[in-house]
C-alpha cells in the first residue's frame, strides 16, 4: 500500500486515550490506593471517562495500574446504579427489593422520623464503614462518631483482615497504618519468603507487584508458603504446599535454627531490639526487669554490659541500646556469663528465654505440623539466615486462623533478626509513619498530646479504639457495645475478648435486646451503613440476615454506589457519588509510600445529578442531629485542622454557596498549604497537574529519620520487641492465654486434629487479580469479562485432580460444599479440577458469590464464602476464624 | 521509521490481565465476546506437587513474513512503516482467510453484534463502527505519541517491554541480542518480531 | 523444553461449513467445465459441451454465492478480493472462477447465437475456462494447506484429494445426466472414475501417513476426525470405498449398471462434502507457547 493511504487509513484508527483530559485520582478499588488519571472526553457538552492509567508520579505504582483499577470508570456507567434516593415501601420486608425512589428531604425526614418515633439514643446506633471510610474519611467518620455521641464503629475490614493482620507485626515493629501497611523494599532483597498471601503482591498489589517483579528481574530467591499454587506462588522458586494453618510452626522452626546457629544480624539485634534485656525470676515465672512510671509506661530497662562487666540501667523509651541512663556507652550482651543476678534474684536475658522457648520447636516437629520435609525447613532457615538483605513478607490478609496474628508476629521477629526494619532490602517504613514519630518526638519533648490522627503506629488504634470503649469518653456513659458485650461475658464467667477494636462483637446480641449495660438493655435500633456490605463481607451472611431483618431495629441506612446484596436490606438508600465524581474532602499521605508525597483526588466527570459525596451526607446528618458545631470541632482537635477555617468554610456551605465536600477540601488545601509553605491556589494547581506532590524522597528522609538509627518506634520500649510488653500487659490485665503470650508459642490450627473423611478436606479461600474482595466491582462488565476467562480456576472450588477422580469428581460438576462442623452452613460450587492444590485442602475465591440480581454481571457467579463461614472469632481482636473448619464436597 | 518489537519476560508475569483490561479500554475490543487482542494464558503443567503454573501473554507477532498479510485478498491487512502489522477495516472482506493462517491466534472477527454492542457502551465515540477482522496494532495511536502501548504502559510485572529492535540502544534490541529473548517456532519461518524470555 | 509437552491446540474457527461447501461446489464446477470442454473437443459431444459447461457455470455461480452470502463478514467488499492478486489464494481463486466462468459462457455462446467473431476464439476460452476450471480445486485446496498455521492441512496432500474428489464426481456425474455415449465412452467413464478413486485411496493412505505418523501437531486433529462418524461413513466408506468397489465391480464384470454412475456421482458428492467439512471442523492450531 502507498505511504499516503496508510496513513490515511490508521488516521482512522484513533484510540481511548488520544486527545483526553487527564485527571488525578486514587484508586478506591483496593487498600493499595494507587495514584491514577482519568482519561476525560467531552461529548456534547458531557464529559466521559474513556481510560484509567497509572500516575507516572507516583511514588507507590509508578505508573502502573492493575485491571480493577482500570476498569474503575465503568462503575459510573453501571445500568444498576443508585441514583436517588430511595424508601422502603411499606409494608414491603428487608430483603426485599421494593423502594420507591425519594428526595433527600423526604429521605432525611423519614430517617429522622423513625428515631424520633423509636427514641433512638445516640448509643443506640451503629456506624459501619467500609475500608474506604477508614482510608479517605477517617476524620469526618470517626469525627462525626464522637460529636453525636454515636461509640459505635463497626470498621469492615478489621475483623476479617487489619486487626489480626496487622497486629502481630506490629507488636514487634509497633506500626501500624490504617491501610496499607509497610510497602517492603522487595527490589533490593535477594531473599523473599511469603506466607498467607495471594492479594498482597500477585493478585494483585500493584505498588508491591512493581516491586517484586523488580526483584525477579535482579535474580531474588522467592520462597512462597500457600496450599495452593496461587498467582503468587507460580513466580516462586520454591512453592512449599504446607498444611493450611501451620506456617507459624515453620516459622518456629526457622526462629529455633536460626538462633541456635547464630544467623542472626547479631549487632543489630544487640543494639535495636530487646533481646539483650534482662528478665527476672518472679513467682517461678521470668517477668521483665524494668522500671515503669504511673500509667504503666517503662521508665528504664537493664542489661549486662559486657565493657564494664556490669548490670546497666538503659533508658526506658529509646532507638538504641548502646547508651545507659547516664549517658555512658555500653555493649549488652544476649547470653549472661556464669551466675549473673539482680539484686540476688535470678536473671536471664530475652534471648535466652527464647533460646529456652523455642527448644522444643525444631524442624523435626515442624516438619509434623506443616508436611514440609525437616531438612527443607532447616535449609530454608540456613538460606534466609545467610543471604544479605533477606525478607520476610509482611503479609496482607489477616484474620483465617486464631493463630494468625502469633504467625504475623513470628514473620516480623525473622525479620528483624535478619536487621532488616526500615533498611535497604527489608521492611523500609511509609514516610507518613516517619513523619509522625518525629512529630510524637517533639510533641513528647514539649510534654503534649498531638491531635489522635497523628498519633503514630500502633498509638492511633489504641487511642482511638481507647476512646469508643471507655465509658468515661462519653456523656452518656455507654462505650462501645463490644465493650459491654465483654463486660457481661466475664460476669458471667464466660470467655471472651481482650480487644474487640470495631467489632461486631455483641451487635446481634444487642440488636436482640439481650446485651445488658449496668442492669439495663444496651440496644442497637439504627444502623447506618456507608460503603459497606456485610451481607456479603461478614462471616456468617445468616447472622447478618438475623441482625438487619431483627424488628427491634427501627432504621438500616445504606449509603451506596451501587445496590450491594446488603442495600437489599436497608429501609434508606442514600446515592453516592464515587471516586471519580467528586473531588476529595481532603488532602492524603501516599499511603505506605516510603517516599513523602501528598495526593488527592479531582472530579472527572458528573455523577448521578441526585448522588452526594459522603463528606455532605454526613454534615446533614450532624445538622440533623443538631450537633454541627460539635461535629467540627471535633474534627478539627482529630486532624489537628483550624477550626476557624472550618466553620469559614463550612458556613458558605450552609449558605448554599458550595458542598460540604468542597468546604472541607478548602480546609485541608488550607492547611496543607500552610505546611507545605505554598498558597492553596498554587498548591491546588501543582496538585491538578500532578496528582502526587512528591515532598521528599525516601533516601533523603532516612538520612535523618531512619527507624532505630535514628528515631525509636512505638512500641513501649521504643526497640523492636522479641518479648513483647503491651502482650505482658494483657496477661497482667485478662489471665495468661497463648493467644497473647509475650514470647514464642504455638497455637496449632482447630483442624489439627480432625480425621478427614474420605469427601472432606480442609478449606482455604483467597484473593484473584481481577476483583477485589467482595465488593460490588465484581459487577464490572470489563472485570467480569476477564474473571470468566479463567473459568473455574476463579470462580469454582479448587479439587486436587487424583483425590477428586477417586470421588467421581468430573471438572464442571456442581457440588455442594458445607462446613463439617457447622452443617447448616453450606454453598453449591462448581468442581475445578487442578494439581496446583494439596490433595487434603479445596480452595475458592473469596471475590465472587454476589446475590443480588440487579448486580447483572455479577449475581449468581462464584461461591459466597460467608455462606460456609460461622461466626467464630479469636479471643484478642475478634479475628475471624474464617479457615479454622473442614468441608465436606457433596456429589 | 522504525522496526517495533515486543519482549515478553514470562519470568515475572503474574497472569493478572491488566494488559488484556489496558487493551480492551484503550482499543475498545469486544471483552463481552470473549474476544482479546492480548489475551493472558494460565497454563497448568506437571502433577502434584511437582506442579508449574505459567503465565503466557499472547498477542499479534507482528510477523516479517505475516501469513496473513500473504493470504489476505484485499490488502486489508498491510504493513506500515514500522514494520507493524495493520488491517483497513474499510476494505476487509472478512473472508477469515488471515485467523485461519495466523499461527498464533492473534485475529478474530469484530462481528455485527460487536459493533452493535460496542455503540451501544460508547456511541459517538466507538472506534469500530463496521464489521472487520480485528487484532493488535501495536498501538501505533499511542506510539506515535510518544507513548508505550496500552499493554506495555501498564503491566506492574514489567514484563512486556517495548521498543525499536532497530535502535541498539532499545531495551527489546539488547535483550534481543542477548539472545535471552526468543522468537516463538522459529521453525514456522514468520519472524515474529515478538520475542519471549522463558 | 521437549515440544511435544508445550503443544496447545485449538480449534480454528475461520473456516465453517459454507467454506466446505464452497470448496465443494467449485471444485465440481471446475472439473465439469474442464470435462465438459474435453468431451466437446475430443469427441464433439455437443450437449455435455453444452449443457456440461452450464452446469459447471451454474456450480460455479452457486459456489461464488455461498461465499460471498454465507462465508464472507462483508459480502459488499467482495469487490476488493483482486486486492492482492499477487500472494492472496482467495485471490487466484477469484481470478480462476471469473477465468473460467467467463470463458465457458463465450464457449456456450455460439450454441444459442452466431456470432462470427467468436468462432475463431472459440478453442481459446474453451482452453482457457476448462484450465482455470481444472486448477480451482488445486488453487483452492492450496488456500487451506499454504500456511503453517494448521499442521494438519499443511500438505500438498490437500489439494490432490480435492482434484481428485471433483473429477471423480464430475466423471460420473456427466454419464449419469447425458447417458455413457458410447460402450467405449462407457469403459473410459468407468476406468476414469476407478482410477480416480484408486489414486484418491493412495492419496488417502499418503495422507493418513502425513497425519497419523507424522508431525505430531497434524497428528492431534486427525485423531480427533479419525474418530468421527461423519468422517468414518461420509468419506471413507460412501465417498471412497463404495466408489471404488462399484467402478470395480463395474469394470471387472463389464455390467454397467443403469443406476451405477448416477450412484458414484452421489456418494463421491457425499463423501467430497465429508472430506472437506470434516478436514475444516478438525483443522486445529498448533500454538506455540512455550510452556
Ligand atoms: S499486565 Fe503484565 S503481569 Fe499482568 S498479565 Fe499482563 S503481562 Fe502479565
Ligand atoms: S502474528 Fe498472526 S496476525 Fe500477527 S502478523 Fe503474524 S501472522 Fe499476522
Ligand atoms: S500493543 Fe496495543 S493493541 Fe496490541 S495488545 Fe498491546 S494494547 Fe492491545
Amino acid at each position: 500500500m502507498n505511504p499516503r493511504k496508510v496513513e490515511e487509513v490508521k488516521k482512522k484508527q484513533g484510540s481511548s486515550s488520544r486527545e483526553v483530559e487527564w485527571v488525578p485520582t486514587i484508586c478506591n478499588f483496593c487498600s493499595t490506593v494507587c495514584n491514577l488519571k482519568v482519561g476525560v472526553k467531552e461529548v456534547n457538552g458531557k464529559k466521559i471517562a474513556v481510560k484509567i492509567e497509572g500516575n507516572e508520579k507516583s511514588p507507590l505504582n509508578r505508573g502502573k495500574a492493575c485491571a480493577r483499577g482500570q476498569a474503575g470508570f465503568r462503575q459510573t456507567y453501571d445500568k444498576a446504579r443508585l441514583t436517588t434516593p430511595l424508601i422502603r415501601v411499606p409494608g414491603s420486608k428487608r430483603g426485599e427489593w421494593n423502594f420507591k425512589p425519594a428526595t433527600w428531604e423526604e429521605a432525611y425526614s423519614y430517617i429522622m422520623q423513625k428515631m424520633q418515633e423509636h427514641q433512638v439514643m445516640p448509643w443506640e446506633i451503629t456506624m459501619m464503614g467500609g475500608w474506604t471510610s477508614c482510608v479517605f474519611y477517617m476524620p469526618l467518620a470517626l469525627g462525626f462518631a464522637i460529636a453525636n455521641g454515636i461509640p459505635n464503629i463497626v470498621a469492615a475490614p478489621m475483623q476479617q483482615c487489619v486487626a489480626s493482620g496487622h497486629l502481630g507485626t506490629d507488636m514487634v515493629t509497633g506500626n501500624f497504618n490504617v491501610h496499607d501497611e509497610v510497602l517492603a523494599d522487595f527490589e533490593n532483597a535477594r531473599y523473599i519468603i511469603f506466607s498467607m498471601t495471594n492479594s498482597g503482591v500477585a493478585a494483585a498489589s500493584t505498588s508491591r507487584l512493581v516491586r517484586l517483579a523488580e526483584a525477579k528481574k535482579r535474580g531474588a530467591k522467592i520462597v512462597v508458603l500457600d496450599p495452593r499454587l496461587s498467582e503468587l506462588a507460580a513466580k516462586a522458586d520454591e512453592w512449599l504446599p504446607i498444611k493450611p494453618g501451620t506456617d507459624s510452626a515453620f516459622f518456629l522452626a526457622m526462629i529455633h535454627v536460626i538462633l541456635r546457629r547464630g544467623l542472626f544480624e547479631r549487632e543489630y539485634v544487640v543494639k535495636h531490639t530487646n533481646m539483650p534485656f534482662l528478665m527476672v525470676e518472679h513467682q517461678g515465672m521470668f517477668v521483665p526487669l524494668m522500671e515503669q512510671n504511673e500509667q504503666g509506661y517503662p521508665k528504664a530497662f537493664f542489661v549486662y554490659d559486657e565493657i564494664s562487666g556490669e548490670i546497666r540501667k538503659i533508658p526506658g523509651y529509646f532507638n538504641h541500646n548502646y547508651t545507659d541512663v547516664d549517658g555512658r556507652g555500653i555493649r549488652p550482651v544476649l547470653t549472661l556469663p556464669e551466675g549473673i543476678t539482680f539484686n540476688g534474684q535470678k536473671v536471664k536475658t530475652v534471648f535466652e528465654l527464647l533460646i529456652e522457648q523455642s527448644a522444643p520447636y525444631t524442624p523435626e516437629w515442624a516438619s509434623e505440623e506443616t508436611g514440609i520435609p525437616a531438612e527443607t525447613i532447616e535449609r530454608i532457615a540456613v538460606e534466609f539466615g545467610t543471604i544479605r538483605p533477606a525478607m520476610m513478607d509482611p503479609g496482607w490478609h489477616g484474620a483465617r486462623y486464631e493463630n494468625v496474628i502469633n504467625t504475623r508476629r513470628l514473620q516480623a521477629m525473622l525479620q528483624a533478626l535478619v536487621g532488616g526494619i526500615d533498611t535497604v532490602g527489608g521492611w523500609v517504613m511509609s514516610a507518613e509513619y516517619r513523619e509522625k514519630i518525629l512529630l510524637a518526638m517533639e510533641k513528647m519533648k514539649a510534654g503534649e498530646e498531638g491531635p489522635v490522627l497523628y498519633l503514630p503506629g500502633i498509638q492511633f488504634p489504641l487511642k482511638a479504639s481507647g476512646i469508643l470503649f471507655d465509658p468515661n469518653s462519653w456523656y452518656h456513659g455507654h462505650p462501645h457495645y463490644a465493650i459491654a458485650k465483654v463486660m457481661q461475658d466475664k460476669a458471667e464467667g464466660k470467655e471472651t475478648i481482650v480487644f474487640p477494636a470495631f467489632s461486631d462483637y455483641g451487635l446481634k446480641e444487642a440488636v436482640e435486646g439481650k446485651l445488658m449495660f449496668n442492669g439495663e438493655p444496651y440496644r442497637i435500633k439504627a444502623i447506618i451503613l456507608n460503603a459497606s456490605n456485610p451481607i456479603r463481607h461478614y462471616y456468617p451472611e445468616r447472622r447478618w440476615q438475623e441482625i438487619l431483618t431483627n424488628p427491634n431495629l427501627a432504621l438500616v441506612v445504606a449509603i451506596d454506589v451501587l445496590p450491594s446484596d446488603t442495600t437489599l436490606y436497608a429501609d434508606v438508600i442514600l446515592p453516592n457519588l464515587n471516586y471519580i465524581e467528586r473531588d476529595e474532602p481532603f488532602i492524603y499521605g501516599a499511603g505506605p509510600s516510603p517516599d513523602l508525597a501528598y495526593t488527592t483526588r479531582f472530579k472527572a466527570v458528573d455523577g448521578p445529578e441526585q448522588a452526594k459525596g459522603t463528606t455532605d451526607i454526613l454534615f446533614e446528618f450532624a445538622i440533623g442531629f443538631g450537633n454541627l458545631e460539635k461535629f467540627m470541632a471535633t474534627v478539627a482537635a482529630l486532624a489537628g485542622f483550624d477550626l476557624e477555617d472550618i466553620k469559614q468554610e463550612v458556613g458558605k456551605a450552609l449558605e448554599g454557596k458550595q458542598t460540604f465536600t468542597r468546604a472541607m477540601r478548602n480546609v485541608s488545601f488550607k492547611h496543607y498549604a500552610k505546611m507545605l509553605k505554598t498558597t492553596p491556589e498554587k498548591l491546588e494547581q501543582e496538585m491538578r497537574e500532578k496528582g502526587v506532590i512528591l515532598v521528599e524522597t525516601k533516601e533523603h528522609l532516612m538520612e535523618h529519620g531512619t527507624l532505630l538509627k535514628h528515631l525509636p518506634v512505638p512500641t513501649m520500649s521504643g526497640r523492636l520487641e522479641f518479648y513483647s510488653y503491651l502482650m505482658a500487659g494483657f496477661v497482667q490485665m485478662y489471665g495468661y492465654q497463648k493467644n497473647w503470650d509475650p514470647g514464642l508459642v504455638y497455637i496449632p490450627p482447630e483442624t489439627k486434629d480432625v480425621k478427614l473423611a474420605a469427601n472432606e478436606f480442609h478449606f482455604i479461600y483467597g484473593k484473584v487479580p481481577t476483583v477485589s474482595y467482595a465488593s460490588t466491582n465484581s459487577n464490572n462488565p470489563l472485570l467480569m469479562a476477564l474473571s470468566k476467562v479463567k473459568g473455574g480456576k476463579f470462580l469454582g472450588v479448587w479439587v486436587n485432580r487424583k483425590k477428586g477422580k477417586s470421588l467421581n469428581l468430573k471438572d464442571g460438576d456442581v457440588v455442594v460444599l458445607e462446613n463439617a462442623q457447622n452443617p447448616e452452613y453450606s454453598a453449591k460450587a462448581v468442581v475445578f479440577l487442578t494439581e496446583m492444590v494439596r490433595p487434603d485442602t479445596v480452595f475458592i475465591s473469596s471475590s465472587f458469590g454476589t446475590k443480588n440480581p440487579l448486580l447483572e454481571n455479577a449475581a449468581g457467579m462464584g461461591i459466597p464464602l460467608n455462606n460456609l463461614v460461622p461466626y467464630k472469632v479469636e479471643p484478642f481482636v475478634t479475628g475471624f476464624k474464617s479457615q479454622e473448619f473442614t468441608v465436606r464436597i457433596i456429589k | 521509521m522504525a522496526r517495533y518489537g515486543m519482549v515478553i519476560d514470562l519470568r515475572t508475569c503474574v497472569g493478572c490481565q491488566a494488559c488484556s483490561a489496558a487493551c480492551a479500554t484503550e482499543n475498545q475490543t469486544p471483552y463481552w465476546s470473549d474476544k482479546w487482542r492480548t489475551r493472558v494464558l494460565d497454563i497448568e503443567k506437571g502433577e502434584y506437587p511437582n506442579t508449574g503454573r505459567h503465565f503466557v501473554p499472547t498477542i499479534c507477532m507482528h510477523c516479517e513474513e505475516p501469513a496473513c498479510l500473504t493470504i489476505c485478498p484485499s490488502q486489508a491487512t498491510f504493513r506500515d512503516e514500522n514494520g507493524s502489522i495493520l488491517v483497513n477495516y474499510d476494505t476487509c472482506l472478512g473472508c477469515k482467510a488471515c485467523m485461519a493462517a495466523c499461527p498464533y491466534g492473534a485475529r478474530y472477527v469484530y462481528d455485527k453484534n460487536d459493533v452493535a454492542k460496542n455503540r451501544e457502551i460508547h456511541g459517538e465515540l466507538s472506534q469500530h463502527n463496521v464489521v472487520h477482522i480485528d487484532k493488535c496494532t501495536f498501538c501505533f495511536d499511542r506510539v506515535e505519541r510518544g507513548l508505550e502501548p496500552a499493554c506495555v504502559a501498564t503491566c506492574p510485572a514489567h514484563t512486556r517491554i517495548f521498543g525499536d529492535l532497530d535502535d541498539p540502544n532499545s531495551e527489546v534490541a539488547k535483550l534481543v541480542a542477548s539472545g535471552i529473548a526468543k522468537p516463538l517456532r522459529p521453525d514456522l519461518n514468520t519472524k515474529p518480531k515478538v520475542f519471549y524470555i522463558y | 523444553m521437549a515440544v511435544e509437552n508445550s503443544l496447545h491446540f485449538e480449534r480454528q474457527e475461520a473456516y465453517e461449513w459454507p467454506l466446505a461447501v464452497y470448496l465443494l461446489l467449485g471444485g465440481i464446477g471446475g472439473a465439469f467445465i474442464s470435462l465438459s470442454f474435453i468431451l466437446h473437443y475430443l469427441f464433439s459431444w455437443s450437449p455435455v459441451g453444452n449443457y456440461g459447461m452450464l452446469i459447471g457455470m451454474g456450480l460455479f455461480a452457486l459456489a461464488g454465492l455461498v461465499l460471498i452470502f454465507l462465508d464472507l463478514e462483508r459480502p459488499l467488499n467482495a469487490i476488493y478480493s483482486l486486492n492482492n492478486i499477487k500472494t492472496s489464494g482467495i485471490s487466484w481463486d477469484v481470478v480462476l472462477i471469473a477465468l473460467s466462468f467467463g470463458g465457458a459462457f463465450f464457449y456456450v455462446l455460439p450454441f444459442y447465437v452466431s456470432i462470427p467473431a467468436l468462432e475463431g476464439l472459440r478453442l481459446f476460452f474453451g482452453g482457457i475456462s476448462a484450465i482455470a476450471g481444472f486448477l480451482f480445486p488445486v488453487i483452492s485446496g492450496g488456500l487451506i494447506s499454504a500456511p503453517v498455521s494448521v499442521p494438519l492441512w499443511h500438505t500438498p496432500l490437500l489439494p490432490v484429494l480435492f482434484l481428485i474428489n471433483s473429477f471423480g464426481v464430475s466423471v460420473s456425474a456427466v454419464p449419469a445426466i447425458f447417458g455413457p455415449g458410447s460402450e467405449i465412452l462407457a469403459f473410459i467413464f468407468n476406468l476414469a472414475v476407478f482410477m480416480a478413486n484408486l489414486v484418491s485411496l493412495g492419496g488417502f493412505i499418503a495422507f493418513y501417513e502425513h497425519a497419523h505418523n507424522g508431525p505430531v501437531e497434524a497428528r492431534y486433529g486427525f485423531h480427533e476426525m479419525w474418530k468421527k462418524f461423519n468422517f468414518q461413513i461420509g468419506f471413507l466408506v460412501v465417498g471412497l470405498l463404495f466408489p471404488l468397489l462399484l467402478s470395480g465391480y463395474m469394470l471387472f464384470t463389464g455390467n454397467f449398471l443403469s443406476w451405477g454412475f448416477g450412484a458414484l456421482a452421489l456418494a463421491q458428492l457425499i463423501g467430497g462434502f465429508a472430506l472437506r467439512n470434516c478436514l475444516l471442523k478438525h483443522g486445529y492450531h498448533t500454538y506455540p507457547w512455550p510452556y
